[in-house]
């Protein structure tokens, strides 16, 4: 255990010491004895300060020092400090669908995990697990498509912050493929704030399986706005991967998307919708933010839309484009009205929208990032951070110093429980 | 003389005399200067005869030479009745645990009462308890001083008690032994009126050596006599307390002189021979022994 103020400790323990002594001179009322000539004494308070070879009340002195010195511990604010070896590891470990094996994956995280250190796994967002975790089906259903390193970073740096109380050192590990989708416009900065080298350890990619193909619109409009989209998207030659159906899938649109690895994508039209200004955060390797009068349809069920995986979301967060497993295949719900006029469905971010909509199932894998071009992830050299640097920097909770604090009133109330019962 | 655990301050005390301070008034013959005159052979002085004078009193010579009848004179010698006047008050048992003022007012009355009897003068007791006095009457029998003894074994001292009521009783020489905690005002105009009507007043004042120098330890000093009156006595008010009491024992002193009070101040721990002998010397006011 280490305190965050220990001179505190120690002015508590001076004043329990202070209290003794205090005991030991008491201001007490002294024996009676007779005396026939007491009338020549001065009349005063019939207490003495006396000074006693031994303090009595010794429970009642034991309360007084035990408060006082709980109140000092506890203002010294406590901090226990985890047991383990020199050197502790925080390992993030990539998840997403990105990762060809994810299982081998979590092996070698597991392999670096050193007593006393923390596992994080990261894919759009990061988690900080125990080594027992239950890897997501390799499938990837529900798994994003790609490995985020700034939350993982975020995360590893604060994990690492609170690990390093008891330690000399913490090395900071990444296991990941590391694809061209990994970095944002924050990880740099994010990495800068890390003051040690990063161990990279790369795992295999998944390969983008997906394959050029056909895509068809199934509209009862003339002059349906995605038709010139589609069109400059589609490969004409190609078998059909893709439907984009305008009305309800009906029965033969779930027996053809479930029949191979093909896309049903379920845009509705609803002329009616209330059109507004809004925007779109569109993902993936052509990530855009498509800002747009639009209008927010509503997904269906609220329970489908919790079991579904998102692919685009509102500037709000809230899911715009759904995607569930249908067999082999995948149903895509697209809850967003277009403006019947206008030069929308020509810009290119609407293109990255119908892109990310059209893609495989899987998802659209980036290919990964060469290893000689992420020296500035891995640092001038792969050293631990000292554990000096990240505690100073870390506000310390002392979860004990409550405790001792609530141990001092009880003392304290014991005691004046005990003087009431004295007097 | 059987007198008990006195046997040695009694042997000790023997052969003392104890001479009045004044001449007595007439009397029962004894030892003392009377203010009469007597037929004693030891010349005095003359008187003119005036009738009824016994005519064997005449100095015939005188007459010869003279031819004035003349009687001779001689000085009278009687009898000077002593009481002892005992405060036996709660305050007198202190300090216990030990022989304290209480048992030397019983020595001191003891041996004086035995000097006084030796010289054939009546000795008497007056004792002041709660429950009153207790009297012995002045006698000059042999067992008297026993009696007296005995008296005072069978007292103890409790309560409080008035001594001023006491000395109209005694007789011509009042000796008052008290640690003046009591009625000590009232008791010293008694005595300053003894004093004035001719009689012979004598107040021993007893103080505990625990009295004078209480100790170092605090303590809550009790009155035994006020229970009520609690004083801290403590290193802060150790020092005013000596300095009071000794003020009001000079104070006491001076005005028992002033009244013409034979005033003696004695430490319990003071040898009673010792203090019989200057008690029956002719010394007016002495401080403690």
């Amino acid at each position: 255990m280490s305190f965050l103020a220990p001179l505190l400790l120690g002015l508590g323990i001076a004043a329990g010491a202070v209290v003794v002594g205090l005991h030991l001179i008491t201001t007490r009322r002294p024996p009676p004895a007779p005396l026939p000539t007491a009338r020549f004494v001065p009349v005063s308070e019939a207490r003495a300060v006396s000074r006693a070879s031994r303090p009595t009340d010794l429970l009642l002195l034991a309360l007084r020092v035990l408060a006082v010195v709980l109140i000092g511990a506890a203002f010294a604010r406590p901090v226990l400090d985890a047991a383990g070896p020199a050197v502790r590891s925080v390992v993030l470990l990539d998840v997403s669908g990105a990762v060809a094996d994810p299982a081998a994956a979590r092996d070698t995280a597991l392999a670096r995990l050193t007593p006393g250190g923390v596992l994080v796994v990261f894919d759009t967002a990061a988690l900080e697990v125990g080594p027992d975790f239950a890897i997501v089906s390799d499938s990837v259903e529900g798994a994003e498509a790609r490995g985020a390193l700034s939350p993982a970073l975020l995360l590893g740096m604060r994990a690492a912050t609170r690990i390093a109380r008891g330690a000399d050192s913490v090395r900071l590990v990444v296991v990941s493929p590391i694809t061209q989708l990994a970095e944002d416009a924050a990880t740099r900065a994010i990495r800068a704030g890390w003051p040690g080298g990063i161990e990279l350890v790369r795992v295999a990619a998944r390969a983008d399986t997906a394959r050029a193909g056909g895509i068809s619109l199934r509209t009862d409009l003339a002059d349906d706005p995605l038709a010139p989209a589609v069109a400059r998207l589609t490969d004409a030659r190609g078998t059909e991967k893709v439907r984009i159906t305008r009305s309800p899938p009906g029965r033969a649109d779930s027996a053809w998307v479930r029949g191979g690895d093909r896309v049903l994508v379920h845009w509705p039209i609803e002329p009616d919708a209330e059109v507004a200004a809004d925007a779109l955060f569109v993902p993936g390797p052509d990530a855009a933010t498509l800002v747009a009068p639009l209008a927010r349809l509503p997904l269906g069920e609220r329970a489908s839309v919790m079991r579904a995986q998102v692919l685009v979301r509102w500037r709000d967060g809230a899911p715009a484009v759904t995607q569930e497993r249908v067999g082999e295949g995948c149903l895509r719900r697209a809850a967003i009205g277009l403006p019947a006029a206008g030069d929308l469905t020509l810009r290119p971010a609407f293109d990255a929208l119908l892109s990310q909509l059209t893609a495989p199932c899987a998802g659209r894998h980036a290919p990964p990032v060469a290893d000689d071009s992420l020296g500035w992830l891995r640092g001038p050299s792969d050293a631990a951070a000292p554990a000096v640097a990240l505690a100073s920097a870390a506000p310390v909770d002392s979860a004990a110093a409550l405790w001792l604090l609530a141990a001092a009133l009880l003392a304290l109330a014991a005691e004046w429980a005990m003087r009431r019962r004295n007097r | 003389m059987a007198v008990g655990p006195y046997g040695a301050l009694l042997d000790a005390v023997r052969g003392v005399r104890w001479p009045a301070r004044r001449r007595v008034p007439g009397g029962s013959p004894g030892v003392h200067q009377a203010r009469t005159r007597g037929v004693a052979p030891e010349f005095a002085e003359y008187r003119p005869y005036r009738q009824g004078d016994d005519p064997r009193r005449i100095d015939w010579k005188l007459l010869a030479r003279s031819d004035r009848a003349f009687i001779r004179l001689a000085p009278d010698h009687a009898v000077l009745g002593t009481t002892f006047v005992v405060d036996a008050s709660a305050s007198m048992d202190f300090p216990r645990g030990r022989d304290g003022k209480w048992a030397l007012a019983r020595r001191l009355t003891v041996a004086l009462a035995a000097v006084a009897h030796a010289s054939a003068d009546p000795v008497g007791l007056l004792v002041g308890t709660a429950a009153g006095p207790r009297r012995l009457e002045a006698r000059t029998r042999a067992g008297v001083v026993a009696e007296l003894a005995r008296t005072l074994d069978a007292v103890v001292p409790e309560g409080s008690a008035s001594l001023a009521p006491l000395v109209a009783l005694s007789r011509e020489r009042c000796v008052v032994i008290t640690d003046c905690l009591g009625d000590i005002d009232a008791t010293r105009a008694a005595l300053a009126r003894h004093h004035a009507r001719g009689g012979e007043a004598h107040l021993l004042h007893l103080v505990a050596r625990e009295e004078l120098e209480p100790g170092e330890r605090s303590i809550l000093a009790v009155d035994p006599e006020d229970p009520a009156c609690e004083r801290p006595l403590v290193e802060e008010t150790r020092d005013e307390y000596r300095q009071r009491f000794a003020a009001w024992r000079a104070k006491l002193a001076r005005a028992a002189l002033a009244d013409g009070i034979r005033y003696l101040e004695v430490r319990d721990d003071a040898l009673p021979e010792t203090l019989v002998r200057r008690i029956a010397s002719t010394a007016v006011h002495e401080p403690s022994a």
